[in-house]
Order: structure tokens, then sequence, then C-alpha cells
């Protein structure tokens, strides 16, 4: 029954009508609406979509909608030097630090706990402090070969209440004889970890040269390097300039890509305090 | 309010002890021995042999020829004991204060009794029948099934329960005005007196409490010795032992004499399994998870293997558990076979946390915890945990300390804005060997795994050096920041301990 108006009724002196009537006329005005579930349409609007895990950096945030999506699996890919540690440092910075409000934590923001499942043993926590990481909430797991770093993933998926969760996969040592059938990683152990995430809402990010989930990442965001920028004299590292290019979304986003300046006059960086 | 006191008594407690080491013995008919020779006396039978003719006095021999197929155990004291704790693990389930009774040389030498403070249960269990069931029922759940009764004192609660032995329902709660009438029937061997008394009372025709209670106190001790008093004492259902006391320490211990010396791991899976599953059902009675695992092995030829196993978190996780102790003997195998092995462990409270009104629920602590005990299971130890940045200037130290994560409530480090996404390094652990042209002064040429082609820009060096007091941890490193002809930012070192140029990171 479509909603509409609420009909007029003549109000009815109190005392004059019995209880059993007054409930009948509430439902008489109220029924139609009730029954065509208006607000529970909204509330489960609101909900549909997932929640996010902003990356900190605007214009992939921008790019992803918001960030990347508790409950599902994304790639970060790319060569060395394109910039995905960085992005996944100020991911982490993110998750771990509070984010307030008006002097006051926002719902849902921050001085969460985040893991690492560090497969290269790539983690550098100066760097990590210096993106502004709060180590004490990061959980670091330094585990290799693919086929450990896979199982501790699972085991943090099933341990609610880790709103992230990072499988790095991206070799550091250069490539080795015989690498790539290492990380040859069986389809089915990507099926097993994506309903992980999903079940226990988790967004879990995983890190690596290309693409390796398949199908099983609802996001695949590729970096690709662009150039480093050094300044003054005697030069140094100012900012690494990379290009993020979204493989795979879902929707129409696919495709689109932003340029993405890491360094300190980046803009857009978010204000946490 | 009068003292309440429960005792939980366990008859036959060595049989038990191997039944609940070896549960397969539960059927059929098992003895245990004093030693393992065929003149060692019986000490302890299970019903079936008992119904098949096998008595406590007898030898092997003797017992083998009533019963030929009896199972024999010879009597293991680490089993006793850790059942013995076991019983008392049981009691403080239910009550703060317990205590082990100390094992009598006589007629009841071959049973485990622990005492344990009653008053004031009626608000948990209604009624001291209820209580008395749970007790039992625990006790049961831990393969020592026994007797439970409920007094004023330690030694009418004893001697009620010793009185069940003979039959009835294993409970009994007896109130403080029915103990006179309990205890005047009663045959004075239940006191167990040592062995002249009970002969000087024989001889007087005095055999149950009532008789006892009617001699004249006047010059009794002279004639019967200073023990008749305690005695006395006893039969009036006075208690002269102090009040129980609380425990002081949580560690437990779960131990093994092995029948034949064991020297592959695959056998001593099946005992560690035992041993932690055991371990972990005490701990959870009183509350408690593992702290960490104290492994010691007696070996052939006498010699001792002591380790010690660290958890990550607290745990009761037997799979977990059983797979760290296993990891820990593969890496370094015992280097004789082992004839006894104990594992202890000093119980830790669970974690707990507050949860917070305004932030997103955490994971559970006491989950958390198990999911670190399983990653250091499968990454290894000391590759679990919360990074650290030491407080020095080696630019490739790090350390990684327990994952302690502080509260919701306490703040981030350096509250204010988050910096700008900054170009971050990606380590390279052991640092990679380069071959590396200069020109200048500067790296011009890169060859390693990582890069390789002309340096497009550097900036540096910067030099860093520490320790030089130690011969093992001093650095001397002259860093470069390069952008490689083929696209990559790396960091590039040259040691000058070692005298050689080392790529340490990837700015990515």
């Amino acid at each position: 029954m479509p909603p509409g108006p609420l009909p007029a009724r003549a109000p009815s002196p109190r005392g004059q009508t019995s209880p059993g009537d007054r409930i009948q006329q509430l439902l008489d005005d109220f029924g139609p609406r009730l029954q065509a579930g208006e607000a529970l349409r909204k509330v489960r609007k609101q909900q549909a979509g997932p929640a996010r895990q902003a990356s900190g950096i605007a214009a992939i945030d921008e790019l992803l909608e918001g960030g990347f999506s508790r409950g599902e699996l994304s790639e970060i890919t790319g060569p060395a030097s394109s910039g995905r540690t960085s992005l996944l440092l100020s991911l982490l910075a993110t998750t771990t630090t509070t984010t307030t409000t008006g002097g006051r934590p926002s719902a849902g923001g921050g001085a969460e706990l985040a893991a690492l499942v560090d497969t290269p043993d790539a983690f550098d926590p100066p760097s990590a402090r210096a993106a502004g990481v709060d180590l004490r909430r990061i959980l670091w797991a330094r585990v290799s070969p693919w086929s450990e770093a896979m199982r501790c993933t699972e085991r943090l998926l099933e341990t609610e209440g880790l709103p992230l969760v990072v499988l790095d996969l991206a070799q550091s040592r250069g490539p080795s004889p015989g690498a790539r059938s290492e990380t040859r990683i069986p389809r089915s152990a990507w099926i097993r970890l994506a309903r992980r995430a999903a079940a226990s809402r988790t967004a879990l990010v995983v890190l690596g040269e290309e693409c390796r989930a398949g199908e099983q990442a609802r996001v695949a965001l590729e970096l690709q390097p662009a150039r480093a920028r050094f300044t003054g004299f005697p030069p140094l590292l100012e900012e690494i300039e990379t290009r993020a290019l979204l493989v795979r979304a879902p929707g129409a986003g696919r495709h689109r890509s932003v340029s993405v300046r890491l360094g300190p006059a980046s803009p857009g960086a978010k204000s946490f305090g | 309010m009068p003292p309440r006191i429960a005792c939980l008594l366990v008859p036959n407690l060595p049989l038990h002890a191997e039944i609940r080491a070896h549960p397969d013995l539960a059927t059929g008919p098992l003895a245990v021995a004093s030693g393992p020779e065929s003149r060692a006396e019986i000490i302890a039978a299970s019903p079936a042999a008992r119904s098949a003719g096998v008595q406590s006095t007898h030898s092997v021999a003797q017992a083998r020829a009533a019963c030929p197929e009896l199972r024999v155990r010879v009597a293991s004291p680490a089993l006793e004991r850790a059942a013995r704790e076991a019983l008392l693990d049981v009691a403080l389930s239910l009550s703060p204060r317990a205590e082990i009774a100390p094992r009598t040389p006589g007629l009841f030498f071959s049973e485990g009794k622990v005492f344990l403070d009653a008053s004031g249960i009626q608000g948990l269990f209604h009624s001291e029948q209820g209580f008395a069931s749970a007790l039992l029922a625990r006790s049961e759940a831990q393969g020592l099934p026994g007797l439970v009764a409920v007094a004023s004192s330690r030694s009418v609660s004893l001697l009620a329960a010793r009185h069940r032995m003979s039959g009835g329902p294993p409970l009994h709660c007896l109130p403080r005005e029915a103990e006179a009438s309990f205890l005047a029937p009663l045959a004075l061997d239940l006191f167990d007196p040592d062995d002249r008394l009970a002969q000087a009372l024989t001889r007087l025709g005095i055999h149950t409490v009532r008789d006892l209670l009617r001699l004249p106190r006047r010059g009794l001790a002279q004639r019967l010795g200073p023990g008749v008093l305690a005695l006395l004492a006893r039969a009036r259902g006075e208690d002269a032992d102090s009040a129980l006391p609380e425990p002081t320490s949580t560690r437990v211990e779960e131990a093994i004499d092995l029948e034949n010396p064991v020297d592959h791991l695959e056998p001593l899976g099946f005992i560690l399994r035992g041993l932690i599953s055991r371990l972990c059902e005490r701990l959870a009675l009183r509350g408690l998870a593992c702290g960490a695992l104290d492994l010691r092995m007696r070996l052939e030829g006498g010699a001792q293997d002591a380790r010690r196993i660290g958890l990550a978190a607290p745990s009761l996780d037997l799979r977990v558990l059983l797979r760290l102790t296993t990891l820990a003997l593969a890496e370094r195998a015992p280097h004789a076979p082992i004839e006894q092995i104990a594992l202890g462990s000093e119980g830790i409270p669970s974690r707990t946390d507050q949860l917070d009104l305004f932030l997103p629920r955490g994971p559970d602590p006491a989950a958390l915890g198990r999911t670190l005990t399983e990653l250091e299971s499968i990454c290894g130890e000391g590759r679990v945990g919360m990074p650290q940045v030491l407080d020095h200037h080696d630019p490739l130290g790090f350390a990684l300390g327990p994952f302690t994560p502080p509260g919701r409530e306490s703040p981030s480090p350096a509250p204010g804005p988050l910096p700008a996404p900054l170009p971050a390094l990606r380590a390279i652990r052991p640092p990679l060997p380069a071959e590396v042209r200069v020109h200048g002064g500067k790296p011009a040429f890169v060859r390693s795994a990582v890069a390789q082609g002309d340096v497009v820009v550097a900036a540096g060096p910067w030099r860093t050096t520490g320790y030089w007091w130690s011969e093992e941890e001093r650095f001397a490193l002259d860093h470069f920041d390069l952008q490689v002809s083929d696209g990559s930012v790396i960091r590039l070192g040259f040691d000058w301990i070692k005298r050689s140029w080392q790529i340490d990171g990837i700015y990515d």
C-alpha cells in the first residue's frame, strides 16, 4: 500500500473512547506507513554501503568513495617506489590515532587496532612513527613463507574487533629464482580470506606488485610511479609523485585515476587531533 | 557464624591418578603396585580387580595368579602429586580457602583428601547438599571420583567422608547438633590411630567412640600414651587445626613418569597432549590462563633438560600450546631418551577490557590473547608483537615488544594533526649488497637485485656511528638517498666496518 498523508480525524474527548478503540484509531492512522516500512527502508539504505576505513590521503579517499571498505578485500599494487608503503602507513595512521570532532572522539573513528602480516619483513617502525602511526596499536607479525602468512591473516580475521588487517606480499629484495611460483597463491585461499573479512567486518588490504586475489578483491588500486622530487642544495628527497589507478571497483568507478604527491607539501591530508 | 568445613576425599588415589593420565586403563581390572618387581605390594586395585580376588595385601605375583588379565602399573609419585594438587584446584574453584591434607602413613595412606571452607555457601548453592554435589561433579570431571562430607570441623568431615567409603551415597552433610550422635557409634579404626595405641585400645575392649568417651580422663595419657588425648579431642569433634589458608601460589604442574623411555617426538606428542590438557583444565578451574610453559625432562642416565616456552599472551588453547611445545622440542631435541616429563605454568588472570560508549569495541582481550599465541606458534618466538623504535641512532635498529595495546581512553602519543603522507621507507632486512661506482665522492652507478642503473639524483651522505665501545654492535654508516635510472628510489649505505656498499631500504 503506498504511503499517503495522514488522514485528518475529528478529535475525540478523552474518556469517551475505550483504550481498545484508541489503539485501533492509531493503527488506522499509522498502519499504512508502518506496513510500507518507510523508516526501516531509510535505515537499511543508510546501512547498505559498507563502512569505510579512510586512508588519510584525500585524493585516494575520494577515488575510493571514502576509503577501503570494511568487510571486503582490497588490493594495492605497484612496483617499487610507487608509494604503496606510504599509502599503507597513512592508512595505519588514520586507523590507530584518535579522530576528534569538537574536542570529543568522533563515533567510529580511530584509536583502533590494526594488524600487519609482513611477509617480506619490510615494515620500518621509524618511518611509521614519522607518518603518525600509533605503534602501540599495531600488531606486527613477521612471517614467511606466504602459506604461513595466509594462515596468520586468516587467524587475525577470525578475531572480531580488528578493523584493519594488512597482508604485505610485496617483494623487497627483488626478484629471486622461483619467486613467481612461490607467490602463486591458490584461488581457494583468497576466497577463504574474503569470506572471513566479510564475516568479521574487517578491511583486508593486500599489498603486492601485481593483482593476486583476482575477483575476490572488490577494489584494486594500482600505483604507478611518476617521479621523485629532490629539492635544495645539497639535494634532499622531498616527495614521490605517483598515479593511482582504480583497476577494479564495484559500479562505475573503474579506470578512474588521480595523481598523488607523497611529501610534506602534499595537499589534502586530513586533520586529526 | 560457626565454621563449616567440607572434606573431598578420593580413596585409592594412586589408582585414579593412573586412570586420569591413561584413560584407556579405566576398563578392565587394574592394580597399582609399589614397585616393578613381582614381590612388590599391591597398593590399590580397581573394583573389577577386587571382584576378581585381588587384595591390597597381595604381591604382584599373587594378584596376577588371582586375576590373569590384571594390568599392573607401578605407582608414580609424579602422577599422584599432580592428582593431589588437582584436588586442591577443584576445591579452589568453589571456595576461596582450601588446603591439601597431608598424606597419612597408616591404614588410609592411599587416600587423597582436601579440606575447604564451606561457610556461607548458601547464597551460591542454596544448600550444603548442592555445594557438595557441585564439588563432587567437578572432582569427577577431573577423573577423580570421590566422597564429600560437610561438618563443623576438619576431623569430623574427614570421618564422615571415610564412613561413606563403606557404602551409601557419596555425599554427607552433617549438622553441628547431629555430630555427637553420628560420632558415637563410629569404629576407632576410622581415626587411624597409631599401631601402639590401636593395640592398647583393642586390649581394653574399646572399639567405638562411645567406648572411648566413657573412659575416665584421669591418668589416661599415662596409661595409653599422649596420642590418646588427640584422639579424644577428635572423637569429641574438636578441631585443633588452624584456619584454612587462602592460596598464595597460582603455579600448576603436571608430570608423568614414563614406563619406557621415549626418544621420538611423535609418541611424545601424545604424552604432551595429555599433560597440557590436564594443565589447562586445572588452570581453567581457577579462572586462570597459562602464562608460560616450563618444560622439565629427566633423561636416561640422570641428566636434566629444562626449558621455558614463552607465550605472547595468556592462553588455554590446547592446540596452540601443544604446537609451541612440540616446536620447542623439534628445534632442540633432548640428547637422550626421556624418563620423566613435567610441565608447569604460572597461572595468569585473563585480560579484561573496559568498553567505551563513544568508540567502537575492540577485540575481546581473551580472544586477542588466543590469536597472539597462535600467531606466535606460526611465526616463531619473538616474531609477533608491537613495533618499537629504539632510543639510539642506528638507522636499522628496531624492537618488537609484547603486544599490550593501550586502552581506547589513552590518547595518541602526539596529539595534533596527522603529518602529511611522507615517502616511507621499505626496509630490506638484512641489507642487500650492491655494486657501486663512485664519481666525485658520490655514487654514480648502482647494480643490485632491487635497483640497477645510473644514479639520476643523489642526496647525502649522512653519517651515523654508534656503539663504538662494543665489538658486536658498533656501526658506522654513510647513507645516500638515490634516484636510479630504472625509477627506483633507494637508501644506499656504505658500511665503514665491513667496507662494503649495501641497500637497506627502498622509498616507496
